[in-house]
């Protein structure tokens, strides 16, 4: 049976015998090589799911926002609330895990239909080498991406170059927690997540600042990328507060900066390297190379990967007097 | 005041003619993000690679961010109107169309806003007739079109190797006058403009609009709303890549008594947009922030000054990073679901 | 409606403020969680407002806040406003102003209580809590102007008598013979000999008459909550009763897109509204 197939009765069973009130999952988007979240209540919406390789939005924080939505009604029964149930994708069963780390809910809370992931496609990439305008309809069929072009033609791309970013440089293809995990195991795209990283830390400390600054300068500040990360779910986020205001509230360089700079350091130690933000940047910023400096320089000091051990506590988040001082002293 | 040619290799001397003239010019450029209307520095203007811009041409008239108002203890003054003259080549109808329904909010309520009007005053926009549509393109179901004038200064349309330059209105005559061009054939602007038409042929409108905008509002309480919002993040993607959205906010940034008042971008998608002091929030779910956006666009906006706001240029639909989808949000309520 | 009275110098630049002295504070509470403030422009100009309307007052720094105008033109050269410290930036800054401080004015904003309407009618002024303060302000010019209005009634509550506001006036009223003051408090303290009652009780226990009236009910939203049902029994029509709302502001001008209920803008259409127009909006307020 196919993977899409096992979600979709594994969604219906979840919530036709009530163990879950809700499956959070993908459905198709509206626009080609696109699906999208949505949170199906009914088992018999549970055929309106599925599964492919354009499932790249993150999934995690719609859980969050579920369990702390319905904490917050008055007629909330905690006795009588059955499981979140969510399609989880190895990142997103990462960012679970944090979520349990932190204390958001608990292991009992959540249903994890885990996958085995395999590398998601591009779909920008994929458009501008076709042109925009000349997209039809596209699908990903194997190894390759198979565009329909408005001519009524049809062009072929190998999947293989057109793989999302994040993905391709991912090396965890297995959820590290959950109740049930579909789907085959793959090897991982890459051997050397750091890659993109390494570009960058050989640049010397200017043309890094540079780099940074020239990259976030394009920002808008519509905080897309702080909305979809995992690790971000303040319900007041520093940047915004203005009482007291910690940094500017819109589009000055030095604000840009101290937004960026800050908000990826509040997720050190507690990235799953989703990739979501750079996807979500409506202005390409390329902030998978400041997150995915901070996964290596945390591994590298604090030999801790994010969202692995539910029983373990984030480095930044504990103490140990035999932790890394490098940098401090 | 008939039409003027150039030839469209002859775009870049027209162009810095207008930069020796005194203007600032703007022109579509390749830009990490796609494209973006950048300070014209020379060079060909890609026009058949060029569809639309990333960003739309809003931050031109409205900036992300502006000090409009600079203090000084209890002495305030307003930072004096930007003056400067610019020309911005290439934008697309939606766009100026988004401009001119703009206006009506900062310019028409009985107060002016003396730095928008300043920039808008001293800008001329010359609008790049749309000769193929984006796939998410929809301008002709909410009133507008390939080759829609509305807020454009000069009309430009392809013709074979020429640009066709038709002034459309009083500021754009007087930029055409100046820039001295050889007249156009009036068949070779018929014949473009029928092209254009065309392809307004080619986008069936999605909807009867006037038919179904007083349905939308009807349907306030339809679960639609909370369902088609479901997915939404709450953040502002839609807003600030939307060619007419305008809500700002405002903050004062200072040391030691001296610092400027802000005029900043604001999202009504986002949370806190109308947060009381109180606490009391009257647009706390997803649902009725996203029935905010939508009828706003389609419902409010109409009832106050007779247009529709949405110009579906389709940004928000290629921004927003989970795809939810204006067109669809429209069919849904609209469909009573 | 009354469209609101434009200040000249608003019209051309909507977003700058015009300074202020502070001449004045009065603590009206015992918490001194209100306080008012009495100012005078620095240019000796006057404003020209009616009942209803409101001003952003500005603190450069802080920001600015949306607040009702608590005077009425006809007291004199003083605009007086009543603050309610949220504890946000700007109200806080606020109360910690002493006189010969200078304040930034925007306005007059808004529209106002509806006085045409008023006129040659009896008027009824039902308020609770903080949200009297532009109902003084009708209070006031319709005492000023007393021949123009029919019977004037007043039924205002607040939590304790210590939070009160505008006590010397209330005194004053109590005695006159020019309206009838209905005064009451959720709970009494050792020394208050008055009613005790929320204030749609009192509503219905004074039947106030619907005939050939306007009421103007200003509150907190369970007071109108509970005080519009007693009004349908009594036979009042929601055109005959007026309000005015509240909501986040940030330019007052109708520009910064925030304050909108349903097509209709808080900060330009109202605040002023009258329930049969607020039957017609979105109930998102």
């Amino acid at each position: 049976m196919a993977v899409e197939d096992e979600i979709r009765a594994k969604a219906r069973e979840l919530l036709a015998s009530g163990e879950a009130e809700v499956v959070v999952g993908f459905v198709e988007g509206t626009l080609p090589l696109t699906a999208r979240p949505a949170l199906v209540k009914d088992a018999a919406d549970a055929d309106r799911l599925v599964w492919n390789r354009c499932c790249t939005p993150g999934l995690a924080r719609y859980v969050l926002e579920y369990i702390r939505d319905r904490r917050k009604r008055r007629d909330f029964d905690a006795a009588k609330a059955r499981k979140v149930a969510v399609v989880a994708k190895p990142c997103d069963a990462r960012a679970l895990v944090t979520y349990i780390q932190e204390n958001q809910f608990g292991p009992g809370d959540v249903y994890i239909i885990g996958v085995n992931c395999a590398p998601m496609v591009d779909r920008n990439k994929v458009l501008a080498a076709v042109g925009a305008y000349r997209v039809e309809g596209a699908d990903v069929d194997g190894d390759e991406v198979v565009v329909a072009t408005t001519d009524g033609g049809e062009e072929r791309l190998p999947l293989g170059d057109y793989v999302d970013a994040s993905c391709a440089a991912c090396t965890r293809l297995e959820p590290p927690l959950a109740d049930v995990v579909l789907g085959e195991k793959a090897a991982p795209a890459a051997e050397d997540p750091y890659a993109r990283v390494r570009e960058h830390e050989a640049r010397g400390s200017d043309e890094r600042w540079a780099w940074v600054v020239e990259e976030v300068g394009r920002c808008i500040r519509c905080y897309a990328c702080r909305q979809v990360c995992p690790a971000c779910y303040c319900e007041e986020c520093f940047a915004e507060q203005r009482n007291p205001a910690w940094i500017g509230p819109a589009t000055a360089e030095e604000d840009l900066i101290a937004f960026h700079l800050v908000r990826v350091f509040h997720t050190a130690g507690r990235c799953v390297e989703c990739g979501e933000c750079e996807r979500a940047c409506p202005m390409d910023i390329p902030l998978r190379v400041l997150s995915e400096k901070l996964v290596k320089d945390v591994k590298e000091k604090f030999g801790y990967v994010a969202g692995v051990n539910p029983e373990e506590a984030p480095p930044l988040a504990t103490y140990k007097p035999d932790d890394s001082n490098e940098g401090f002293l | 005041m008939a039409a003027g040619k150039v030839k469209r290799s002859d775009l870049p001397r027209f162009l810095e003619a207008a930069k020796a003239a005194g203007y600032d010019v703007f022109a579509p450029a390749r830009a990490p993000e796609g494209w973006s209307f950048a300070p014209y520095e020379g060079g060909a203007v890609d026009l058949d690679g060029y569809l639309l811009t990333t960003l739309s041409a809003k931050a031109l008239a409205l900036p992300q961010l502006e000090a409009f108002l600079a203090y000084d203890g209890n002495d305030g003054r307003l930072v004096g109107a930007d003056e400067s003259k610019r020309l911005v080549f290439g934008v697309r109808p939606c766009d100026a169309r988004a401009l001119a329904l703009v206006d009506k909010v900062y310019l028409s309520r009985g107060f002016r806003d003396p730095h928008y009007l300043s920039r808008r005053d001293n800008t001329v926009l010359i609008v790049s007739a749309c000769h193929q549509p984006a796939p998410t393109c929809f301008c002709t179901s909410v009133g507008g079109g390939p080759a829609d004038a509305a807020g454009a200064d000069v009309m430009a349309y392809k013709s074979g190797d020429e640009l066709l330059l038709d002034a459309t209105s009083s500021k754009g005559e007087e930029f055409l006058k100046a820039a001295k061009l050889e007249k156009a054939s009036d068949a070779a602007l018929k014949k473009t403009k029928a092209a254009c038409a065309k392809v307004a042929d080619t986008m069936a409108p999605l909807w009867e609009l006037e038919a179904l905008r007083p349905i939308l509002y009807k349907n306030f309480d339809a679960p639609a709303w909370e369902e088609l919002a479901a997915r939404c993040v709450s953040c502002g993607a839609c807003t600030f890549v939307c060619p007419s959205c305008h809500c700002f906010d405002v903050a004062d940034e200072g040391k030691h008594g001296r610092g400027s008042r802000l005029r900043f971008w604001d999202a009504c998608t986002q949370s806190r947009f109308t947060l009381h002091a109180s606490g009391h929030n009257p647009r706390a779910r997803k649902g009725q922030r996203y029935r905010q956006r939508v009828l706003h666009k389609f419902y409010y906006f109409h009832e106050n000054w007779g247009e529709n706001l949405c110009v579906g240029c389709g940004r928000c639909v290629v921004a927003c990073p989970v795809n939810v989808d204006i067109r669809e949000a429209v069919t849904a309520v609209a469909a009573g679901k | 409606m009354a469209p609101g009275m434009k200040n000249a110098a608003l019209v051309e630049k909507p977003l700058l403020p015009q300074p202020a002295t502070l001449e004045k504070v009065v603590v009206e509470t015992d918490a001194a969680d209100l306080k008012s403030f009495y100012l005078k422009f620095v240019d000796g100009s006057r404003w020209p407002y009616l009942p209803g309307q409101f001003a952003e007052l500005s603190l450069y720094g802080y920001g600015e806040a949306p607040i009702g105008m608590a005077s009425s033109p006809t007291e004199g050269d003083h605009l007086m406003f009543t603050v309610f410290n949220t504890g946000g930036k700007v109200t806080r800054a606020l109360h910690r102003l002493a006189p010969g401080a200078t304040v930034g004015l925007r306005g007059p904003l808004g529209n106002t209580w509806p006085l045409e309407r008023l006129r040659g009618r009896n008027v009824a002024v039902i308020g609770g809590g903080f949200a009297f303060t532009t109902q003084r302000a009708l209070i006031k010019y319709i005492l000023a102007n007393r021949a123009d209005f029919g019977e004037l009634t007043v039924v205002y509550g607040a939590r304790s008598p210590g939070a009160l506001l505008y006590k010397p006036e209330l005194a004053e009223w109590e005695k006159s013979p020019a309206l009838t003051l209905h005064l009451t408090v959720d709970k009494g303290d050792a020394t208050w000999t008055g009613r005790e009652g929320f204030v749609p009780t009192v509503v219905e226990e004074e039947k106030l008459p619907p005939a050939d009236a306007i009421a103007l009910i200003c509150g907190p939203p369970i007071m109108i909550k509970f005080t519009l049902p007693v009004m349908d029994r009594l036979g009042w029509r929601p055109e005959q009763i007026y309000t005015s709302l509240e909501m986040r502001m940030k330019c007052g001008v109708g520009m910064c897109g925030r304050c909108n209920v349903g097509p209709r803008y808080v900060c330009v259409d109202g605040p002023v509204f009258s329930f049969a127009e607020l039957s017609k909006l979105p109930p998102e307020y």
